[in-house]
């Protein structure tokens, strides 16, 4: 006993080292299991009790898989009946559709952090997660630039931090080489339309307009504020558009049937001039890394002299 | 328990329609009244005034010496009760309830009968041969029997005085002389004054003791039905020329049908066709 | 089904009795589809834990349960506040069934064919395009702007309907019709200028929905009904009067005028506040009057505690049915209703009751 007590009093370095290493060891579970304050894309404060939450549910087929994407499939519990990207995650529980989510199934999932997105029924939902005092996460992802950005949000708020980055550098290189492929081009008026039965098309508050303008392409619906405009054959014809690129759940690959029903109209010049084109709703419908492979595909569909192999 | 109704000078009108003007007489009390006269006359419209669902445009209606306005709905049905022409109830109510809502006006704020109120409805019901109709829907039943129910219902208010709209129309002749005789039972037996509106003259005159005839909304004459049924008021109400004789039992006159002398010229009356 | 009974040629017995057991009967089987309902859902919870957590927390029972933290939630948060909407929602839209019925002397009136829910759907619609949840009023303004949509409705269909101070029962039918269909109209307007994305909120709207109700809105809203619902049939005796028509009602007593406008207001109110928090539920309000009335005759003092108890009932059934059948997935409740409802009324139709009619 004489001996530490002599120990401590000649070696002040070795008290200051005891006291900071017995501090840090005291301080490191608050420092980890920390309450974490978090800001979401709409503004939100979000109080995490535990970082990084290890019990996601996500409510969105492109949440889901971008949680794929940036590693934090280990920390899914929970996803929506839709949620088919990628093919892992149909195995992981569901929780309903993101409009009518099963509020019993994701209070028995007890999760530390629900992840859903603007578009959907948000408000009566955001509610009653409140009221539950379930952490809710709103993602905002409307541009390819906000896509990118809800990439790293969900890297940092997951964890994964570096691995959301590269994921970034590595789609950001991508969309770079589409730019560089189409700029300079003539842009070609687009109509795009996601359903055929009735015409709907997409306005300028969607991300489909942004894939549209970084393809090269002119967005015909591009002037509507509504966001998924529906359109009547007359003012298809007035609009004369160069191409037409359907994204319809129903269509084959071919685009034939709207083909064949178009034909008549030759005034159209994506119909005189055969531009008329389907494109597997699949690759535009979730913004996520896989949309930007629906913006190549955009690309090669409206500039195809600009990516054929020399 | 005399109770009399006193109009004067009554104008009313639906709107900008005028229907009565300037009416004026007195109901006596213990007798039945009849009111007369050709359709579209205000007949009906007069009832719906004295029991107060319209106030009058000018004049006034004073009922036991007070003016109506001065009345307060309940009380008022428990001195006037009203037995209407026909009535449509589109619910599955049966005799029974029917007869007990005549007890509404004597009900508390939640409306439970008490013992009394059943007491009285079911010696009404026995009075007016009802009792055997008590479980059976009123939508099922007879005209006779339907009038029976409301005249009933009326009677339960424990009024003083019955106002009745047309209680004979539709009915079959057996079943109007079942509720005339009613009638006339009620107003000896309990002096209840009856002011009752038909358009059959003739029963008018056989059961009531006094008439008033109207005709276009303006009052003509009144007075006992040898005075009121003649040739003259009723040319003068109705446009016809009546052959009128004597009933062999009373003596109450009675208006025959007869052909304007000539059969092709029905609008032309000639004043010197002479009646009796 | 006739309430006074002659018991034999003496004596006319009144139905109190009877009344006292109609009542308690459907009480206890609330009662019991209540209990079923909370204990059943898509997450499954021993029957004996349910029992055991609702002794512990409304009873103060100290009861040892193995209970998972969730199970507490789901019952106490989700499940339980759910049925208790269903209860309030079907007690307030039989109650507005009668009135509206008797008011209108029309066995086709409800709710919904007068234009109130309609009203109260589209004051919730304007709210929510004007984005009202998220100004000032937060989660409260939707439901307030559908409260006034529906009262609004009231008054315009009064102010239609008046002549020369009087309301006919015709006339208050008919503007009830009419406004139903414009508002009706305007609320697909409004679904198709606005986003698809918003189209799932407004179907909810017009197909109902039992969930998003915080506890002090529920509370406000029984305490709102309960009075309502009392006022109401504290004036049965006028209701009762009032059914053989106005210039009769009047003939027996009743300050007509007053008392008609208050019940058309009351109902009125008590079937807007809950469209307001649950959206337009259709067929209870039309069905379940009749179905009572079938059974128990037309007389208010028991049409309106039976109309009342049928009608939560029906819903709290309805709801279970539409919670548990494509479960994870929800029906919406209204779906429910009108595929239960229809066939009743079919039935009825064809019975003697509707001859009535």
């Amino acid at each position: 006993m004489t001996v530490m007590r002599k120990t401590f009093r000649n070696f002040p370095v070795f008290n200051v080292i005891t006291l900071f290493i017995g501090v840090v060891i005291l301080l490191s579970p608050l420092v980890a299991g920390a309450e974490t304050l978090v800001t979401d894309e709409i503004g939100n404060r979000v109080q995490l009790s535990i970082y990084p939450p290890k019990r996601i549910i996500s409510l969105a087929p492109n949440i889901t898989e971008i949680l794929y994407a940036i590693g934090a499939e280990s920390q899914i519990v929970g996803v929506t009946d839709y949620c088919k990207y990628p093919p892992q995650a149909q195995k992981k529980e569901k929780v309903g559709s993101f409009i009518t989510p099963n509020l019993e199934k994701i209070v028995y999932l007890k999760p530390d952090l629900v992840i859903i997105s603007a578009d959907s029924n948000m408000d009566s939902f955001y509610r009653q997660m409140e009221r539950l005092h379930i952490k809710t996460y709103v993602i905002n992802p409307d541009t390819i630039e906000k896509t990118l950005l809800t990439i790293q949000d969900l890297g940092k708020l997951t964890g994964h931090p570096k691995k959301a980055s590269r994921l970034v550098k590595e789609l950001q290189a991508r969309i770079t080489k589409v730019s560089k492929a189409v700029q300079n081009r003539n842009r070609p008026k687009v109509f795009f339309l996601w359903s055929e039965e009735p015409l709907i098309s997409a306005g300028k508050a969607t991300f489909t307009h942004d894939l549209i303008q970084y393809a090269g392409g002119i967005n015909v619906a591009g002037n509507s504020s509504i966001k998924y405009p529906k359109y009547s054959l007359e003012e298809v014809i007035q609009a004369n558009p160069d191409i037409v690129i359907t994204a319809s759940m129903d269509t084959s690959s071919s685009g034939l049937p709207l083909a064949k029903e178009w034909a008549k109209f030759t005034s159209i010049k994506a119909v005189s001039n055969h531009q008329i084109y389907a494109i597997n709703p699949d690759f535009l419908a979730r913004p996520g890394p896989t949309m930007i492979s629906g913006l190549e595909i955009l690309a090669k569909t409206i500039h195809p002299e600009a990516f054929r192999k020399k | 328990m005399n109770s009399v109704i006193t109009l004067n000078h009554i104008h009313f009108s639906y709107g900008d329609q005028p229907v009565l003007h300037d009416i004026s007489f007195s109901l006596t009390g213990g007798i039945i009244t009849g009111i007369i006269g050709p359709n579209g006359s205000g007949k009906s419209t007069l009832l719906k005034l004295i029991s107060a669902i319209y106030p009058p445009v000018s004049g006034t209606i004073e009922v036991a010496g007070k003016p109506l306005s001065h009345w307060p709905r309940r009380e008022l049905s428990q001195q006037i009760a009203v037995v209407p022409q026909d009535t449509f109830v589109p619910f599955n109510y049966t005799v029974a309830e029917i007869i007990m809502m005549g007890r509404t006006p004597y009900l508390g704020m939640f409306g439970f009968e008490k013992k009394h109120d059943i007491e009285i409805a079911l010696s009404i019901m026995e009075t007016t041969h009802t009792l055997n109709l008590a479980n059976r829907y009123f939508d099922q039943l007879s005209g006779g029997e339907r009038q029976r129910v409301l005249i009933a219902r009326a009677l339960v208010q424990e009024p003083k005085i019955l106002l009745l709209d047309e209680p004979t129309t539709h009915l079959d002749i057996n079943h109007q002389w079942e509720i005339m005789e009613l009638v006339t039972r009620l107003n000896q037996e309990q002096q209840i004054t009856v002011l009752m509106v038909t358009h059959d003259l003739n029963l008018a005159s056989f059961y009531c003791q006094h008439l008033v005839l109207i005709a276009k909304g303006e009052f003509i004459t009144e007075g006992k039905p040898k005075d009121v049924i003649q040739y003259d008021h009723l040319k003068k109400a109705y446009g016809i020329r009546p052959v009128i004789t004597q009933h062999p039992e009373t003596g109450d006159p009675v208006i025959l049908h007869a052909h304007p002398s000539n059969l092709n010229q029905k609008e032309s009356i000639h004043d010197s066709h002479q009646g009796e | 089904m006739q309430t006074i009974q002659i018991a034999s040629q003496s004596s006319l017995k009144l139905p109190y009795h009877r009344w006292l057991i109609w009542i308690i009967v459907l009480g206890l089987l609330l009662g019991l589809a209540i209990v079923f309902s909370i204990s059943i859902g898509t997450i499954s919870i021993a029957p004996m834990t349910t029992f055991k957590l609702v002794c512990s927390h409304y009873l103060g029972i100290n009861t040892a349960t193995n209970s998972l933290p969730e199970e507490s939630i789901i019952l106490f948060d989700i499940r339980i506040p759910r049925v208790l909407l269903a209860v309030l929602v079907g007690f307030a839209l039989a109650t507005a069934g009668v009135v509206y019925q008797t008011l209108l002397r029309n066995p086709l009136a409800d709710p919904f064919v007068i234009g109130v829910s309609s009203g109260s759907a589209l004051g919730a619609m304007v709210a929510m395009a004007l984005r009202i949840n998220q100004t000032l009023w937060g989660a409260w303004g939707i439901p307030l702007f559908a409260f006034i949509g529906g009262t609004s409705t009231v008054f315009i269909i009064l102010l239609l309907a008046r002549n020369h101070g009087h309301f006919q029962s015709q006339s208050l039918l008919l503007a009830g019709v009419i406004v139903n269909a414009f508002f009706s109209a305007m609320i697909m307007f409004i679904s198709t200028v606005i986003d698809p994305g918003k189209i799932q909120t407004y179907m909810f709207w017009m197909i109902g929905h039992l969930e998003t109700v915080s506890p002090s809105m529920l509370k406000a809203c029984y305490v709102y009904v309960i009075i309502g619902w009392i006022i109401l049939w504290i004036n049965s005796r006028a209701l009762n009067a009032l059914s053989f028509g106005e210039e009769t009602a009047k003939q027996l007593g009743i300050p007509i005028d007053h008392i008609k406008i208050l019940i058309f207001i009351v109902a009125s109110l008590v079937a807007g506040a809950v469209v307001s928090v649950s959206g337009i539920i259709g067929f209870v309000g039309l069905i379940v009057p009749h179905i009572v009335r079938s059974m128990v005759g037309s007389d208010h003092r028991i049409l309106l505690p039976c109309s009342a108890l049928g009608g939560a009932l029906f819903l709290v059934v309805a709801d279970t049915i539409a919670r548990v059948i494509i479960s994870p997935a929800e029906l919406p409740v209204g779906v429910i209703t009108a595929l239960c409802g229809a066939p009743f009324f079919i039935y009825l139709l064809r019975s003697r009751y509707w001859k009535h009619f």
